[in-house]
C-alpha cells in the first residue's frame, strides 16, 4: 500500500514536468463458456479488466514517459494469467492490479534510450513470429497486447529507416541477464531485421534474420538459429542442442466488396519432434514456445461487411499429428469506441494430439471448444 | 495554287491550334500542381464520415508532409484510434498500432483498402502529394467562362486511377471536382474541393469531400485546420523513431 502511495506521488510530480499529457485506455469484459466433454458439463468464467495508460511528452527536453496500469476482477478465485485465458483455478484472489508498462524515453541527437517495463517486438510475421523470443504471441489472439518486460533499450538511428537497437534485460543479476542486438534497415524496399540474442542463464544464443516486402502480394520470411551450450536448460525445450526455425508467409487483399484479406504462414521448427509421444509440453508451460511440433500451417481470412461489422476466421493446423484449432470472430461496432465481439475456439484431432491433448497436458481444459462474448470500450 | 496556299494555311492553323491546345492543357495542370504541391506542410485535419444510415463518425489527426516523398500522420480522436500513426517515405507506408505496439508495413495490395474506415484509400492519401503532370497526360475536354474540364490519361498502365476528369476553376486553378476512373472506364471515386483559400502564393482547399462509388456506403468530408505551408521541419520528423 505504501509503495502504491509513493508511486502516485511520483506520478503527480511527473505530471507537472510534461506538457502533453494523455490519459487513455479501455475497459473490457469477457464471458467465456467452455464445454468439457470429459466431465460432460459446461463451465463459465468472466473477467472485467481496465487498462489505463498515462503518457506524457516534453518535446523541448526530448523526454517521453508511459505508465500503464491494469486492474482485473474475476468471478472465481484465480490468478491473473488464467483469468485472461478464461479459465479458473482457486488461488485465493478475486482481483488483481499490476503495472504493465512503465518507461521513460530520452533522446540525445540520434541516440534514444528507453528504460523500464516495455514491450519488445522484433519479428515481422503475423503469428509464428520466431524472432519474438521475449514476447510470444497467443495462438488464438495474435493481435492481443502482450505483457511488458523490464529492460533498457539503447537505439542509434543511422537514418530515418536504419537503426541499431540493443536491449539489456537485467533479471536477478548479470549472470542471469539477457542481451539482444537488433539491426533494422530498409534495403531496396525490403524490411530487413537482423538479431542476435544471448541468454546468459540458460547459455543460449539465437541468431536470426527477417525480411519483408511485397510485389502485388506481401511476402515475408524469418529464420532463427538457436544454440544451447547448457544441457539442462536445453533438455526442457528440445532434444537437440542446436536447431533452426523458419517461417514463410504471404498475404493478399482481393478486390471483392470492401476487400477480402487472406493471409497464410508456414512454420518449420527444427527443435521440435514430429512424433506426438515425444512432444515437449514444458515448451508451452515455461513459455519457451507456443507450439509443440515441427510443421504448421496457418490460414487467416478477414472480411468487413461494412464499416461496423467484420469477421475473422483462422485455422492453425499441426501438419504432423493432423490436429487443428479453428478460431472464428464476429466484431460489431455499434457506436464510436465500443466493440462487441462474439467468438469461438474449436479444436479437432485424434487423442493426445496437440489440439486434443489428454487431461494431464491440459489441466485447465484450455483446448476444449469454447464460445466467448466480449465487450470493449476505449476511453 | 490558291488551293495549295489555302491548304497550307489550314494545316498551319490546325497544327497551331493543336499545339497551343496541348500546351494549355499541360500548363493548366502545372498550375494545379503548383497550388497543391507543397515543399513542407503541417496541419490538423478532421474527417467526418457520413454513413448512408445517417450515422456520422468523426476522426481527428495531425499531418506533416515534405514534398511528395514523406508524410507523417497521427490520429488523436476517437479514443480507439488515439495514437494510431502512419509514416510514408516514398512509396513505402508503415503503420503503428498502439495496442499491438508494433510497426506494421502496409503492403501494396492493402493500399487500395479504406484508410481507417474513410472513403479515402491509403493510396489516395499517397497520391495527393504527387505532381499530376508527372503521371498523367492532360487534354482539354471543354471550357466555359469559369471552368476548364481536363481529361487526364495515365502515362503508365499500372496506375490505380487510369483516367481522371478534373473541373478546374479558372480563378483559383484548383479542381472543384475530380472523377477517378479505372482502366475499364468504371467510375471509382468522386472528389469535391470546397472552401478554397489563398495562402501566400497558392490556393488550397480546406474542405475535401470524397465518395467511394464502389463502396457506396458513406461519404467522407475532410476539413483542414491550422494550415502551415513551407515551414522548417526538424530532421527526425519523418523517422521511424516517431512511430513508437
Amino acid at each position: 500500500m505504501r509503495l502504491k502511495i509513493i508511486f502516485l506521488i511520483i506520478l503527480f510530480f511527473i505530471k507537472n514536468i510534461f506538457c502533453d499529457q494523455l490519459i487513455n485506455g479501455y475497459l473490457e469484459s469477457r464471458i467465456n463458456i467452455r464445454h468439457n466433454p470429459d466431465e460432460k458439463k459446461y463451465t463459465n468464467n468472466y473477467y472485467l479488466k481496465s487498462r489505463i495508460a498515462l503518457s506524457g511528452n516534453n518535446e523541448e527536453k526530448s523526454v517521453k514517459y508511459n505508465v500503464t496500469i491494469e486492474g482485473i476482477t474475476y468471478n472465481k478465485l484465480q490468478n491473473y494469467e488464467l483469468a485472461m485465458l478464461g479459465i479458473s483455478e482457486d488461488t485465493g484472489k478475486k482481483s488483481d492490479i499490476k503495472i504493465d508498462r512503465a518507461y521513460i524515453d530520452f533522446k540525445i541527437k540520434n541516440f534514444d534510450i528507453r528504460t523500464g517495463r516495455q514491450r519488445i517486438a522484433i519479428g515481422t510475421s503475423y503469428l509464428f513470429s520466431v524472432l519474438d523470443i521475449l514476447n510470444k504471441k497467443k495462438l488464438n489472439e495474435p493481435q492481443y497486447e502482450l505483457q511488458g518486460i523490464d529492460a533498457i533499450k539503447f537505439k542509434y538511428n543511422f537514418s530515418d529507416v536504419t537503426n541499431m537497437n540493443i536491449y539489456y534485460l537485467p533479471y536477478l543479476d548479470f549472470d542471469g541477464s539477457i542481451s539482444v542486438f537488433h539491426f533494422y534497415s530498409l534495403i531496396n524496399n525490403f524490411d530487413v531485421n537482423l538479431i542476435y540474442y544471448f541468454d546468459r542463464l540458460n547459455k543460449r544464443e539465437i541468431s536470426g534474420l527477417a525480411i519483408k516486402n511485397e510485389k502485388r502480394i506481401g511476402y515475408w520470411c524469418e529464420i532463427e538459429y538457436t544454440d544451447y551450450s547448457d544441457y539442462l536448460s536445453q533438455i526442457l525445450v528440445s532434444n537437440k542442442s542446436n536447431f533452426y526455425k523458419v517461417v514463410c508467409g504471404i498475404d493478399y487483399t482481393f478486390s471483392i466488396g470492401t476487400g477480402l484479406y487472406l493471409l497464410s504462414e508456414y512454420l518449420y521448427d527444427g527443435g521440435a519432434e514430429k512424433d506426438k509421444n515425444k512432444y515437449k509440453w514444458t515448451r508451452l508451460v515455461n513459455g519457451e514456445d507456443a507450439t509443440l511440433s515441427k510443421n504448421y500451417f496457418y490460414f487467416l481470412e478477414r472480411y468487413s461487411f461494412n464499416d461496423f461489422i467484420k469477421e475473422d476466421i483462422s485455422t492453425i493446423i499441426n501438419l504432423d499429428d493432423k490436429s487443428c484449432m479453428i478460431t472464428t470472430q464476429l466484431t460489431y461496432l455499434p457506436i464510436t469506441d465500443l466493440q462487441i465481439i462474439i467468438g469461438s475456439n474449436l479444436f479437432f484431432g485424434g487423442n493426445n494430439t496437440e489440439f486434443k491433448p489428454i487431461k494431464i497436458y491440459d489441466p485447465y481444459s484450455l483446448k476444449h471448444t469454447n464460445i466467448y462474448f466480449w465487450i470493449k470500450y476505449n476511453f | 495554287m490558291k488551293k495549295i496556299i489555302l491548304l497550307i494555311l489550314v494545316n498551319f492553323y490546325l497544327l497551331q491550334f493543336l499545339y497551343s491546345n496541348n500546351l494549355t492543357a499541360d500548363s493548366i495542370l502545372i498550375e494545379v500542381d503548383n497550388n497543391l504541391y507543397t515543399i513542407t506542410a503541417k496541419f490538423d485535419a478532421e474527417m467526418n464520415i457520413k454513413y448512408n444510415d445517417g450515422r456520422v463518425e468523426i476522426k481527428k489527426l495531425k499531418i506533416t508532409s515534405s514534398g511528395k516523398e514523406k508524410s507523417f500522420s497521427e490520429f488523436y480522436y476517437p479514443n480507439k484510434d488515439k495514437g494510431l500513426k502512419y509514416l510514408r517515405i516514398n512509396d513505402k507506408l508503415w503503420m503503428y498500432h498502439p495496442e499491438a505496439e508494433k510497426i506494421i508495413t502496409i503492403s501494396g495490395h492493402q493500399l487500395r483498402q479504406s484508410a481507417n474506415g474513410s472513403d479515402f484509400s491509403y493510396e489516395d492519401l499517397l497520391e495527393r502529394s504527387k505532381k499530376l503532370i508527372e503521371y498523367y497526360t492532360p487534354q482539354i475536354v471543354s471550357e466555359d467562362e469559369k471552368i476548364y474540364v481536363l481529361d487526364l490519361t495515365a502515362k503508365k498502365k499500372d496506375i490505380t486511377y487510369y483516367r481522371r476528369k478534373l473541373w478546374i476553376n479558372k480563378e483559383t486553378m484548383l479542381p472543384e471536382k475530380e472523377e477517378y476512373y479505372a482502366k475499364t472506364g468504371k467510375l471509382l471515386k468522386v472528389f469535391e474541393n470546397f472552401e478554397i483559400k489563398k495562402f501566400k502564393n497558392r490556393y488550397y482547399p480546406t474542405h475535401i469531400r470524397v465518395k467511394d462509388v464502389i463502396k457506396n456506403q458513406s461519404q467522407t468530408d475532410l476539413y483542414f485546420k491550422e494550415l502551415n505551408f513551407d515551414i522548417k521541419l526538424s530532421d527526425d520528423e519523418f523517422s521511424q523513431n516517431r512511430l513508437k
